[in-house]
């Protein structure tokens, strides 16, 4: 897949640092990606490119210090991994360190690479493109209506691994496929605002759903057309999949990371045994879960992922861990720190989080019951996460009067308590894999401002 | 063996292309520090180097593009037929094809007017400031429950060189120290924060900057405990300089962007007509020295930068253009085409947004309010293509008869759409306040700055009550 054996530099460079007696971690990763670039109807460009980094820690007792290089010259890495060493002995001790990860016996994680994707030839890709263009030309042809679409398919094949001074050593290869699509619609002087969707897949196993996908979103462009201000939400309030999974990542699971229970910034601090969700809802978290979009053998310090129980019918149960936070409250690491690339220090973040819940109705049979509330399908603004406040505005939201769906809702604002709803919620049947890596159901709620 | 400059000289000139082709190279060095200060610990203190090659090839008017991590003058003339041949293969594939419009060729080497560089101080003396910050924040108040400081600089350098002939040397350097902080009263927790950036070296703390960030801070943040939920409603307010910018970037800015304004923005059809109040003229200035969103001399395209007169006195006056853009509406780039790293192309991003002062003052405004708000800090914001916005802000203030009140909000949210907003703008502060930065995202990070005065204007506050 790689020309370059990224292992063979990492261990080499790992002697050379427990030769000088300090205590060291060599992360990599290296990607090849072809990206081919979609705007205004047509395609813009194709690229191709091959990324690599390297990230040394290194510590000494307890000062460390963190450099990188996308180099791949030894001599290079070498006075990178040096200049670690250096600003460990400059900067000041840190009393919750405690060493790198240990090792710790793992078993590979299945469906996360595919080894077709590294071989896809271009023209395939560049053929899909026209499954996105016609639908959208079609639908502007019928309607009489000007859509202008953009985004991105990219193919990603990865390679990361990770060596330390405590004997962990592992790499392993990852792929994804990504579809990014948005869709913008005029009529006249009227625009709809822009709706995006994203198809995302381990494998390139959506190409039969590209023309109903590209087709589903130009429907919902248009039906965000003639939008109609609502001066105050009332009734019942259905929030859609990725709405809530949204609403979970940027609150919820970070309120559930030990970082933010250590630093006391989370409302979950010392609530555990407590009910504090919904009683039906089961919350994990699953970096093993098969094909997931988050997962992968080990985290980004090497300790095999795992599924963690983080509430079980209604009941806080655990928190997030990655070594140092671990280590800090004398637990389990859960396997859960994380990279953004090779110029990141590691961080705790959720995998794959499943919302488990016994809901009875589906999304049709709702609307069938609201006699008066709305469905909203997105939503711009700020979550908060210290007490799950949110306010913002609604976007692809229609009004739903009688069971059902009316218009569509332009400037119109949204404001609640998440995790109030997670725990006043009813939650919906057929939970749906978004591209949050969150897989949740729809659920709907009695909205009152001033609650 | 070869310098870098000479190897691309070099494989550039090998390459033959026909009369309208063409190739382009963009090396693009990164040398990054970054700390992470929480609560008296040093969680991370990192450095790190990025080097990289960009190419991108036009034949027949479809583009083909890569990245290079190595490079040998073998590798970098591979990687050119390689750009061409993905040129190639989209061809037949493409309903749409790309013009490039002209711009003058220049050889030049620019460097910004750092006077106390980054890279001459030492890790120890940025950890210092650092810590010193985060103490001052965290010893603010008694109130307080947690500090923290994020500070990072990075030192940029760039060749960027096209079959055209253009031959720049380009250097940058940009340095920002972000202070948050938490206060604790009556079971209230209260967040804030704020960020001093700049194309700046360690001069960015003279004056005690850091000091005064970090009171700043910590004053809004023990202030907010007591402050209640906004009601919500439509209110005539007051805009802050900070906010004032964030129309101006977020709302207002991408529609004008002409990749989104062909994408079908509400700014389609607009140029050289009224959009807007008379009162209002918005700049895109990529040359005000310090600012963080300063390009230093040309954009990655090698278009000289320039300060853009995109609204004057209400009317449209021009969208912000990269070459392909500016060939496809036959006007003049605006030097706007902009790649964060050497694994980004470039494409259409904002500079320093800048809503221009008028003649009022902010007491006069306070004056003409009989019920509203003064708002002040953001927090977040996010807008679309038709300028409908959602900002988030730190902190309200009531104004009630023509006075400030006593009473603060916290976690205000105001919403609106932004050529309604700007229309509305009665009026605004004679003095501007610019400075301010933000880390744009468009599919890739770009510094940006800018800022502008207060004004007096309508919209959607979204409050909790």
């Amino acid at each position: 897949m790689f020309s370059i054996d990224y292992y063979g530099l990492a261990e080499r460079l790992i002697n050379q640092i427990s030769n000088q007696g300090l205590e060291a971690e060599v992360y990599f990763i290296a990607a090849k990606r072809l990206q081919i670039s979609i705007e205004q109807n047509s395609i813009k460009s194709e690229r191709e490119e091959v990324t690599q980094g390297f990230t040394f820690r290194v510590a000494k007792g307890n000062q460390k210090g963190l450099t990188y290089s996308n180099s791949t010259d030894i001599n290079t890495l070498m006075k990178t991994v040096e200049l670690a060493a250096k600003i460990a002995k400059k900067s000041p001790e840190d009393p919750n360190w405690s060493g790198f990860t240990l090792p710790k016996p793992s078993y590979p994680v299945q469906g996360i690479y595919d080894e077709e994707i590294a071989h896809l030839s271009s023209e395939t890709i560049l053929e899909s493109i026209d499954m996105i263009i016609q639908p959208i030309k079609m639908i502007e042809e019928k309607n009489k209506i000007e859509i202008s679409t953009r985004g991105q398919i990219s193919l990603t094949t990865e390679l990361s691994g990770i060596i330390n001074t405590n004997g962990v050593n592992c790499q392993e290869k990852s792929s994804r496929v990504t579809l990014n699509l948005g869709n913008n619609c005029r009529r006249g002087e009227e625009v709809s605002g822009g709706i995006w969707d994203v198809l995302t897949s381990r494998k390139f196993d959506f190409i039969d759903k590209i023309e109903d996908f590209s087709q589903d979103l130009a429907q919902k462009a248009i039906a965000n057309l003639g939008g109609q201000k609502v001066p105050e939400l009332k009734g019942e309030i259905l929030l859609e999949p990725e709405v809530i999974a949204m609403l979970c990542k940027r609150s919820l699971l970070s309120a559930l990371s030990a970082e933010n229970i250590h630093t006391k910034r989370s409302p979950f601090v010392d609530r555990i045994g407590d009910q504090v969700f919904n009683s039906n809802l089961t919350l994990i978290d699953d970096g093993r879960l098969s094909e997931g979009l988050y997962s992968s053998t080990f985290d980004a310090e090497g300790f095999p992922r795992q599924k963690t129980i983080l509430a079980s019918k209604s009941y806080l149960k655990g928190f997030l861990f990655d070594n140092y936070y671990s280590n800090i409250f004398d637990t389990t690491n859960t396997g859960n720190s994380a990279r953004s690339g090779y110029a990141s220090r590691p961080y705790i973040a959720a995998t794959n989080l499943i919302l488990e819940v016994d809901g009875k109705l589906s999304l049709n049979e709702s609307i069938q019951d609201i006699t008066e509330g709305a469905i909203v399908g997105d939503f711009s603004g700020n979550v908060n996460m210290e007490n799950g406040e949110f306010s913002g505005v609604c976007k692809n939201s229609f009004a739903i009067e009688k069971g059902e769906i009316k218009f569509p809702l332009r400037d119109t604002t949204i404001a609640g308590n998440f995790y109030q709803i997670l725990s006043d919620a009813f939650f919906l049947k057929e939970p749906k894999d978004t591209y949050y890596g969150v897989r949740t159901p729809a659920c709907y709620f009695s909205y009152n401002l001033n609650s | 063996m070869l310098k870098m400059l000479d190897r691309l000289i070099t494989a550039i000139d090998s390459i033959q292309t026909k009369n309208d082709d063409y190739i382009e190279a963009r090396y693009h060095t990164r040398d990054t520090t970054s700390i992470q200060i929480e609560n008296r610990v040093v969680k991370n203190v990192s450095s790190g180097i990025t080097e990289g090659l960009s190419l991108r090839a036009l034949i027949n008017g479809s583009w083909g593009s890569m990245t290079l991590e190595g490079f040998t003058l073998s590798e970098i003339k591979q990687g050119f037929l390689k750009c061409i041949e993905l040129a190639k293969n989209s061809h037949p594939f493409k309903k749409r094809f790309v013009s490039l419009a002209e711009i003058p060729i220049n050889e030049d080497f620019v460097k910004p007017d750092i006077r106390i560089p980054i890279n001459e101080i030492s890790i120890s003396e940025k950890i210092d400031v650092c810590l010193e910050a985060e103490k001052n924040l965290q010893t603010h108040n008694k109130f307080m429950v947690q500090a923290s400081a994020n500070y990072f600089d990075t030192v940029d350098q760039k060749f960027i060189l096209t079959s055209e002939g253009t031959k720049l040397e380009l250097h940058d350097q940009k340095t920002t120290l972000l202070l948050s902080g938490v206060a604790k009263k009556n079971g209230i927790l209260s967040p804030a924060a704020s960020r001093m950036a700049g194309t700046k070296g360690f001069e960015i703390f003279d004056n005690d900057s850091s000091h005064l960030l970090s009171e700043e801070v910590g004053s809004r943040a023990v202030r907010l405990t007591e402050a209640s939920f906004a009601p919500s409603g439509y209110f005539t307010v007051i805009l802050g300089p900070q906010l004032t910018r964030l129309l101006a970037h977020e709302a207002f800015g991408h529609t004008n962007e002409a990749d989104l304004v062909s994408g079908g923005s509400v700014l389609q059809g607009k140029v050289n007509k009224k959009i807007c109040n008379k009162n209002i003229s918005i700049l895109d200035d990529a040359v005000y020295p310090g600012s963080f969103g300063w390009l230093p001399g040309y954009d990655d395209e090698g278009t000289p930068a320039q300060k853009t007169i995109m609204v004057d006195k209400g009317i449209l006056i021009t969208h912000l253009h990269n070459r392909e853009s500016a060939a496809e509406y036959t006007t003049t780039p605006t030097g706007n085409a902009r790649a964060f790293m050497h694994n980004n192309d470039p494409i259409i991003r904002m500079t320093n947004s800048v809503i221009l002062g008028g003649d009022s003052s902010l007491e006069e405004m306070i004056a003409e309010t009989t019920n509203g708000f003064l708002l002040e800090g953001r927090r977040m914001g996010q807008a679309d293509y038709s300028g409908e916005f959602m900002f988030g802000v730190q902190e309200g203030r009531q104004i009630l008869k023509g006075e400030l009140s006593d009473k603060y909000y916290r976690a205000v949210t105001i919403s609106g759409i932004a050529l309604d907003v700007l229309s509305k703008t009665r009026l605004l502060s004679e003095q501007i306040e610019r400075g301010f930065a933000g880390f744009c995202g468009k599919g890739q990070t770009a510094f940006t700055g800018g800022g502008g005065p207060f004004i007096l204007t309508e919209l959607n506050v979204g409050g909790k009550n």
